[in-house]
């Protein structure tokens, strides 16, 4: 079967729904291999209007949501609660609160975990992500992320550069409490360079669009050498042109 | 368990003289004339057949040696009566069983290659079946991959165009509004501000901003001088400003620039028009990709604000009513001679929709002059959206009827436009009070350039409008005719 006869027969076969249903159902042979290609080239972005409500949906059920698709879904959800088709504002108005229960949810269950010696920053973690989903509230957003700084404060690593400080400034820096996440990346101790203290620095500093701070921290550095997430490290190259 | 030829040639040697020694065993009748056979006859055979032709051949060797070495052994062994004449007729069939031993041998070497060819191919079969089940493992990983990368693709073309398309209006507010949103997506700017140059007042006064992501009326006559500010740094100098080159502008001394993070003049066509200021935005987004995307963006507003400040200074500059915002008949009458001015040497469509809601004046009887106008404006403003804000409403004649203008679209066009709004009385969609409204419509259409008489065929806007009219005449006689479907 040719791509284009495929094309023309796909009325009468199984419509999978994403190019990894496709997949499996050409592996059983129900459906040619085009159709795979197919699948895999028809993706629509989620962002592109009119949104896809079976699209979101389909996401927002994904047992194993990461944050990342997360965001995404919340930042598209928060738009449509302002169309003006009442029916798509109430369905993403919805959608948002069984999001937000998600992270609630994962929020509860660290809680209720039994005491490990990581659980304090994956709860800290929890709900860091909790106030970011929650974002079009200030108020709300602000106690998740104090409740996440609290945590935080209390453990060990909190005063030596890692994944618990990083956490720490982050939340400072959503607080909006430019100062005092400053204060406590100058009182660190030793071994505060790495890539993602720095990026919080220039991050703090752009907040405060101090340009002059941004070029002399980034004068001079081997960014390639600091492992950062690559579109990290474009926007830091981007600073030294 | 893989064995060498060579092994396999002494093996054959071996069984033969193995089988030729068994006739010691049997000193009185050693070519076993008794039973009629003799073994040595087929042990080349048998090895033959399990070994091959070569090893068969060998054990021929090994037999026949063995054969004629049985009178030595039998006298160094002290046989007596070792009777080896049996052994004088063997000759022929020696010869058969060397023949039947190579040709079993042949035979049995020609299925093993077969066998082993067989082998071979099952073997790489197997080998490139597991190759392919990895594969498409990591395929089926490579597609979840790019799939998830495509469905959170936020600065696709396709979305480009869409956001553009909803710039695609007469309406300033709502091209601003699809600008913004434009901004939102491609920046994920949290505030933002549009500013328009009024050039009375020499100064940039907001006409649109974001706050919170969100599209939001504008500050409060937020003006800004032209000297002292980015904004007006950029309107000036008609140059995009972005917070990391700050330092590269000495003339930007002095001048606050934590407002803005970036920053693009704005034209109506080919002409300064105003300023899209963006104060706020995430730090991981402010990257020349970005700049980039926002500057094509701004690029491509450009003709939808033309069209739309062009429309203003036509339409909206002329008096309105107090109550719908619309312009009047004489007002009507002066745009509709602008628009068709401008395309009559081209020949380009004009049409003009008359609409009139039967029962207007009773309705303003039974609620309020007041109620029945604010009825008569979200007519308006939704017959307008069925245009994609490309219509031009005003009022017409007498309370109750409109004119819509559309520029640029035919007879047909303006068929269709007819047929989305007949839906709108009887859908429940107009009401007043919170009830539905029950309203009958007529219209009446005409279009430029059409088969109408010489003056509208001219271009004449009263022409045009008469025209309309009396197909508007028409319509209400045989509503009157048939009856109206509102009790």
């Amino acid at each position: 079967m040719t791509g284009f006869e495929y094309v023309r027969a796909m009325r009468r076969l199984y419509n999978p729904r994403t190019p990894r249903a496709a997949m499996v159902a050409a592996e059983a042979g129900l459906l040619p291999v085009e159709a795979l290609v197919y699948k895999s080239s028809s993706v629509k972005p989620l962002f592109e209007e009119p949104y896809d409500l079976d699209e979101l949906e389909r996401v927002l059920a994904q047992r194993d949501l990461s944050f990342g698709d997360a965001m995404m879904l919340a930042e598209i959800l928060t738009t449509m609660t302002r169309d003006s088709d009442k029916e798509r504002a109430l369905f993403a108005a919805e959608s948002l609160t069984t999001l937000e229960n998600r992270w609630a949810g994962k929020v509860e269950r660290i809680r209720a975990a039994a005491e490990a010696a990581d659980r304090p920053y994956r709860l800290a973690r929890a709900l860091y992500e909790q106030a970011l989903l929650a974002g079009r509230s200030a108020p709300i957003r602000n106690y998740y992320l104090l409740e996440a700084y609290y945590i935080l404060c209390q453990l060990p690593e909190a005063g030596s550069p890692g994944p618990v400080f990083d956490l720490l400034i982050r939340c400072l820096v959503r607080l909006d409490l430019l100062d005092q996440a400053q204060a406590e990346i100058d009182g660190a101790s030793a071994g505060g360079n790495s890539g993602e203290l720095l990026a919080l620095t220039v991050e703090i500093a752009f907040l405060r669009r101090d340009v002059g701070r941004i070029r002399s921290l980034l004068a001079g550095r081997d960014l390639g050498s600091l492992g950062l997430d690559p579109d990290l490290l474009e926007v830091l190259r981007s600073w030294e042109g | 368990m893989r064995v060498s030829t060579a092994t396999r040639w002494v093996e054959g040697f071996g069984a033969g003289a193995l089988v030729g020694l068994l006739s010691l065993l049997f000193p009185a009748d050693p070519a076993f004339r008794a039973l009629g056979f003799l073994p040595q006859a087929f042990a080349p055979v048998i090895t033959a057949s399990l070994l091959g032709a070569v090893p068969g051949a060998f054990a021929f060797l090994g037999a026949t040696l063995a054969t004629l070495a049985l009178p030595l052994l039998a006298g160094l062994l002290g046989l007596s009566g070792f009777d080896a004449v049996g052994f004088q007729g063997a000759r022929i069939p020696a010869a058969l069983s060397l023949l039947c031993a190579l040709a079993a041998g042949a035979l049995r070497d020609s299925y093993s290659r077969s066998t082993k060819r067989i082998l071979l191919r099952f073997r790489d079969l197997t080998r490139s079946n597991v190759q392919l089940r990895k594969m498409n493992l990591a395929l089926s990983g490579l597609t979840e991959e790019l799939e998830r990368r495509v469905s959170g693709q936020r600065d696709s073309v396709s979305s480009l165009y869409a956001r553009i398309r909803k710039m695609d209006s007469l309406d300033m507010d709502r091209v601003l509004s699809g600008f913004l949103d434009a901004v939102v997506a491609f920046s994920q700017a949290s505030s933002a501000a549009v500013f328009e140059y009024d050039h009375e007042a020499k100064r940039l006064v907001c006409v649109a901003s974001l706050v919170k992501g969100a599209v939001a009326p504008p500050q409060a006559e937020e003006a800004l001088d032209l000297e002292g500010s980015i904004e007006g740094w950029v309107f000036r100098n008609d140059s995009p400003f972005s917070l990391r080159n700050v330092d590269d502008y000495l003339n930007l001394a002095g001048v606050d620039f934590k407002r803005s993070v970036l920053s693009y003049p704005l034209r109506a066509g080919d002409l300064p028009w105003g300023v899209l200021n963006v104060r706020e935005m995430p730090f991981y987004r402010y990257n020349p990709v970005t700049e980039k995307n926002l500057g094509i963006v701004v690029e491509l507003a450009s003709s939808y604000i033309k069209k739309a400040a062009d429309f203003r200074d036509r339409v909206l500059s002329h008096p309105r009513n107090a109550i719908t915002g619309l312009p009047g008949y004489g007002e009507l009458l002066r745009i509709l001679e602008g628009e068709l001015d401008r395309r009559a040497s081209r020949r380009l469509s004009v049409s003009v929709v008359i609409v009139e809601l039967i029962g207007f004046e009773e309705m303003a009887f039974a609620h309020s002059g007041l109620k029945a106008f604010g009825l008569l404006k979200d007519f308006a403003e939704t017959a307008v959206s069925a245009a994609g804000g490309r219509a031009i409403a005003c009022h017409y004649r007498v309370d109750g009827q409109l004119a819509f203008l559309l520029p640029d679209i035919d007879r047909d066009g303006a068929s269709l436009f007819c047929l989305s709004l007949s839906g709108l009385g009887s859908d429940g969609l107009m009401r007043i009070d919170g009830e539905k409204a029950c309203v009958e419509i007529a219209f009446g259409l005409a279009a430029f350039p059409g088969q109408a008489g010489a003056a509208a065929a001219a271009g004449d806007a009263e022409a045009l409008l008469a025209e309309a009219e009396s197909v508007l005449t028409l319509s209400k006689r045989a509503y009157t005719e048939h009856g109206g479907s509102c009790p």
